[in-house]
């Protein structure tokens, strides 16, 4: 018992300095080389290893080559049994306008190994709030929006494509 | 017993520095493969339209000298020529870069090229507009319209004739920027008054339709009817959103937007002066 004790507490401590040293900025440069080619292009960013987290500031998003949202801070966690994404203070590009608010204050991404088929996200702005699941067995989303009282008066036609249920919230599934 | 225990420690030591040091091999084996530049998306800097406007009828014909000069201000100069006494019979290029192709009316024949930045009879050529030029001297601004030939020439005939491959420029057309400003503040007022759809060649798109127009609306008053493909703008072919919304969003930086529209088979170039 006392050796398996040992043995975990060793693998433990190896697992911590491997997140450290770990390589964040070039990993990050790889999944942006990996979500190139679906249209999505992170630019103007700065970059800092903060040895347990990764920090993005200013990043401006682009999909397709239209430049559609810039976001002012992201947090990056990755530690194995729990890893999370967090986005604070998102402008949407004015193209969207027709279509939502355009600001987000907040938004977080978060896989545990406590619900390891799930990916969660929450999401808060000038809309209201919504929570989304990625389901990664059956690669669906789904997003159950609480729109805010702005949403409700003026984007009347975005939420028409929405479907609603029960308690007043909006629901928008897809499988991929 | 002491030196059993600090061997002891030390031992654990040991372990723990070489398990940093295998975590630092592995991340620098990672570092080594991984990619050490991020993506940056190229965005196009200049969206002014190239502006061309060369009428080779007008700069061979020697009677222009007698037509109306186009001269906004009229001031003789120190050297005793007078920026009335000259006549632009072409322009090429955007507003800080390009050329005009100048005469004096006493010999339009000879004429001469003159850069942005050049002096020609004293008058420092400061920058191209859609149909004219501004020029410098002592600190006062001319402005010299492109003189327009008053006789029909070959290529209007020419147009008459033909239905295909030819290219209808329209007069200038004036925007306020407060129309701009109000549509930007109004988007969705821009899709009440007028419907876009891609149109693709395969899996490129070759423009964009305008499937609905309200016939009150500005758009319709700039001379857009139901039915146009908008192919490009400002020089720009528009084969994504990207390049149709840079547009748009650069707008405010513009003097100029020229639309290039396919009507009826024909190309028909919309220009507008953003006033």
């Amino acid at each position: 018992m006392k050796k398996l004790m040992k043995f975990l507490a060793y693998c433990l401590f190896f697992i911590i300095a491997l997140i450290y040293f770990a390589p964040k900025i070039s990993a990050y440069y790889f999944l942006e080389s990996q979500i190139k080619p679906f249209g999505v292009i992170v630019s103007g960013e700065d970059l800092r290893d903060n040895g347990f987290s990764l920090e993005i500031e200013n990043a401006d998003i682009s999909f397709k080559a239209i430049e559609s949202a810039k976001i002012k801070e992201i947090h990056v966690k990755i530690y194995g049994v729990y890893n999370g994404v967090s986005f604070e203070d998102i402008s949407l590009s004015s193209t969207v306008a027709s279509f939502i608010p355009l600001h987000v204050t907040s938004a977080s991404v978060t896989h545990t190994i406590i619900d390891p088929l799930n990916v969660h996200a929450f999401i808060e702005g000038e809309f209201g709030e919504a929570e989304a699941t990625y389901d990664i067995l059956a690669n669906g989303v789904k997003v159950t929006l609480k729109p805010s009282d702005i949403m409700l008066k003026k984007y009347k036609s975005t939420l028409r494509s929405l479907s609603k249920n029960g308690n007043g919230e909006y629901v928008y599934e897809k499988t991929f | 017993m002491k030196k059993l225990s600090s061997s002891h420690i030390m031992k654990i030591i040991a372990r723990l520095l070489i398990l940093l040091a295998v975590a630092k091999v592995i991340s620098l084996g990672a570092w080594w493969y991984l990619p050490s530049d991020g993506q940056e998306l190229s965005v196009k800097n200049s969206y002014q339209p190239k502006y061309q406007r060369v009428d080779f009828k007008n700069m061979i014909d020697r009677d222009v000298a007698a037509n109306t000069p186009h001269a906004k201000k009229e001031e003789t100069t120190n050297s005793g020529i007078s920026i009335t006494n000259m006549i632009l019979k072409g322009l090429y290029g955007t507003k800080t870069k390009g050329y005009v192709i100048v005469a004096m009316k006493s010999s339009a024949k000879k004429t001469s090229i003159v850069g942005i930045g050049e002096k020609f009879k004293g008058f420092t050529l400061k920058s191209i507009s859609i149909n004219s030029a501004l020029f410098q001297k002592g600190g006062k601004d001319y402005i010299l319209e492109l003189a327009k030939s008053k006789k029909p020439n070959a290529m209007s005939k020419a147009k008459k004739k033909s239905t295909k491959d030819r290219v209808n420029i329209e007069e200038p057309i004036g925007v306020t920027r407060a129309d701009i400003s109000h549509y930007a503040k109004n988007p969705k007022q821009i899709w009440k008054e007028i419907s876009i759809k891609e149109v693709k060649n395969g899996k490129k798109i070759k423009g964009f339709r305008v499937t609905k127009i309200d016939a009150k609306s500005k758009f319709a008053a700039l001379g857009l009817q139901k039915g146009d493909l908008i192919i490009k703008a400002n020089n720009v072919e528009l084969k994504s959103y990207r390049d149709a919304l840079e547009i748009y969003k650069n707008i405010d930086k513009l003097d100029t937007i020229q639309i290039v529209v396919m009507r009826n088979n024909q190309e028909t170039e919309l220009v507008y002066e953003i006033n």
